[in-house]
């Protein structure tokens, strides 16, 4: 009763935020130098003809109007057209949505379990050579600049080897015939590979060392030397005693960054040319495409509160201590 | 025959500024069914020597010298392995409940229920859980509580289930370190009373060490006081409360703080603990030893015989001097 009253709570808070944040960004664009009229008309048009596409966008009416009219069309779930493709903001969204989700949900989880493995192997055998061999090579994946590596990661293994297509997310030939669903998912996961590898290698580093960190604190607690006066083995105690205390940091990082990887990983999108919602961003930012940005903004948004609100969730499942 | 030995035992840390003696030539023995207390201020060596009686001394500590004889095997070699088998089941040790003793994300059954497992590797799961019910009757803990987590645990309950958790798999020897140190006095004696009831049910022997005099004196039948790594004075509590022979006893039980006849409080003297890195000739006490001779400062004191129980280390002409 407690955990419905916390979650009903908190989605009030959420919706309330979440409102806070779009007046701001709605203003904040529009206070944004360029216009986008100079960026989509031809120049060759008359004055009238771009008054007349002016006043169809509704640009004309001042900010507060705009405003107004914005919010109206969110509560309808028209959330406008984009200028540049001219489809609606939301269908856009929706096409590019699964392919972000795909690939970040995959590279984090898969860099915090593998993250979480190195780290407690590390902080339990510290200062041996493992130890040092790990948490150098952490150091290093936690400091990689992203552009850079990913352009190394393409030119080696895409350009110079060839293992790898240079970007895209399939093969159009292999999908225009009748191929299977096994071809097509191979075929995914062949152009997955090398963004999800760079995403991995970014991010596994810095769960290494948060795991390893709140490893060696746990270590130094009471309750594990309980357990190795019972008897216990010692894989029993790092793993059981040790280990499920010291991820409880790491969950909260996994959550948020999950939630920040939709703009996180707009530079890894952009190089690999990943059609997912970071380079929609980053394109319609570029290009004053107001509804378009705007609406992946408040995607953002939305995905961080809620976000949020699973981690403080999952926190209360993992730790008995924490109740709502 | 006794059922623990300790023969000449020495353990040492290293450090930065050289090898630190924390337990420095000690020799004691006890017999199924006894309680014994080990009593001194902090630092004198005593929760060492708990530490390597269950072989859990940090990696910068070893044992110098010595034997620990426990029935017929000796516990000074053995290796890992041996330890794991042998920790939980035939000596277990009763840690303080204030010090996060028990793991916060585990249930307290399961958390007791892990020791009886791991010992008895044929037991099944249902047997295992009967077996934690009866312990748990036995420290008295309501069978309703069995589930929770230690937060949901009082103060008083948490050192009960620690108790239970040693008794898990009835052990030979009990080890309690200072078990009721955070606890209010109300809690303390219930703790002490169940701790002595368990005790003489079981016929379990008992080590117990605290730097209370009085709660040492409430459990245990004989007594060693340390000072700086050794024992200094050994008898049983009537000797060694009532007739203290060693200086160090003495001043021991006089740092109780008392009210003199004005209603003002006496301050016991503050001494310096001893440097157990320089062990020199002469006496680890002289330094602070209101009675201290020349000989006390070269020459190391040995074991005065007071009656058939009772010895105290120190020169029979400080002992007699009054």
């Amino acid at each position: 009763m407690k955990t419905k009253k916390f979650i009903f709570n908190k989605l009030i808070e959420i919706t309330i935020l979440f409102f806070i944040i779009l007046t701001i960004l709605f203003f904040l664009f529009r206070a944004a130098p360029g216009d986008p009229i100079t960026r989509m008309v031809d120049p060759n048009l008359t004055p009238e003809d771009i008054q007349h596409l002016i006043a169809q966008m509704g640009l004309d009416q001042p900010a507060w109007k705009q405003y107004i009219i914005y919010i109206k069309n969110f509560f309808t779930g028209n959330l406008g057209h984009s200028f540049h493709y001219g489809a609606p903001v939301s269908s856009i969204i929706l096409n590019r949505m699964p392919c972000t989700i795909l690939l970040f949900t995959t590279s984090t989880l898969l860099a915090a379990f593998v993250g979480v493995f190195l780290g407690k192997i590390a902080a339990w055998k510290k200062g041996s050579r493992l130890d040092n061999f790990l948490s150098i090579g952490a150091l290093l994946c936690h400091t990689l600049f992203i552009p850079w590596f990913a352009l190394l990661v393409l030119w080696i293994l895409a350009y110079k080897v060839g293992w790898f297509p240079l970007g895209g997310i399939i093969s159009p030939e292999l999908w225009i015939w009748d191929t299977s669903i096994f071809i097509k998912v191979l075929d995914v996961l062949h152009h997955m590979f090398l963004p999800l590898l760079t995403l991995f290698i970014i991010h596994l580093g810095s769960y290494l060392l948060l795991m390893r960190s709140s490893m060696l604190g746990v270590i130094k607690e009471e309750y594990i030397i309980t357990a190795r006066a019972k008897g216990l083995s010692d894989k029993v105690i790092r793993d059981k005693h040790a280990a499920r205390n010291a991820a409880l940091p790491v969950i909260t990082s996994v959550g948020l960054s999950l939630a920040f990887s939709i703009n996180g990983g707009a530079l890894t999108e952009q190089i690999f040319t990943w059609p997912g919602i970071g380079r929609e961003l980053i394109f319609a930012v570029s290009n004053n495409d107001y509804p378009l940005a705007q609406a992946c903004f408040l995607l953002i948004t939305a995905v961080v509160l809620i976000a949020n609100l699973i981690v403080d969730l999952l926190y209360a499942y993992m730790d008995p201590r924490i109740k709502y | 025959m006794a059922l623990l030995r300790v023969e000449n035992l020495s353990v040492g840390y290293k450090s930065k500024h050289g090898l630190i003696h924390a337990v420095n030539n000690i020799s004691f023995s006890i017999e199924k069914g006894r309680s014994l207390g080990f009593v001194g201020e902090s630092g004198c060596g005593k929760t060492t020597l708990g530490m390597t009686l269950m072989g859990l001394l940090p990696e910068n500590a070893s044992i110098l010298q010595g034997d620990i004889f426990f029935n017929d095997d000796n516990l000074a070699g053995f290796n890992d392995e041996k330890w794991r088998t042998f920790r939980g089941k035939e000596i277990s040790m009763i840690f303080q409940a204030a010090m996060n003793a028990l793991n916060p994300v585990i249930r307290v059954d399961e958390q007791i229920a892990e020791v009886i497992a791991i010992h008895n590797p044929q037991m099944p799961r249902t047997q295992v859980f009967d077996q934690v019910k009866k312990i748990f009757d036995l420290v008295e803990i309501p069978e309703d509580r069995l589930r929770d987590f230690p937060h949901q645990y009082s103060g008083g309950m948490k050192q009960r289930a620690i108790i239970a958790m040693a008794l898990a798999c009835a052990p030979k020897l009990i080890i309690a370190d200072e078990p009721t140190t955070a606890l209010d006095v109300i809690v303390q004696d219930q703790i002490l009373k169940e701790i002595k009831k368990i005790q003489t049910a079981l016929n379990t022997s008992l080590i117990f060490i605290s730097h209370d005099i009085a709660v040492v004196a409430d459990v245990c039948r004989d007594i060693c006081v340390m000072y700086g790594g050794q024992i200094v004075e050994k008898g049983n509590r009537e000797e060694v409360f009532q007739s203290p022979r060693h200086p160090y006893t003495r001043s021991l039980l006089e740092s109780f703080l008392t009210l003199d006849s004005n209603g003002d409080i006496k301050v016991p003297e503050i001494r310096e603990s001893p440097d157990l890195i320089t062990i020199t000739g002469g006496c680890s006490f002289a330094a602070s030893c209101k009675k201290k001779c020349e000989k006390c400062e070269n020459r190391n004191p040995g074991w005065v015989n007071l009656s058939s129980t009772h010895q105290a280390l120190c020169f029979e002409e400080v002992i007699h001097k009054d």
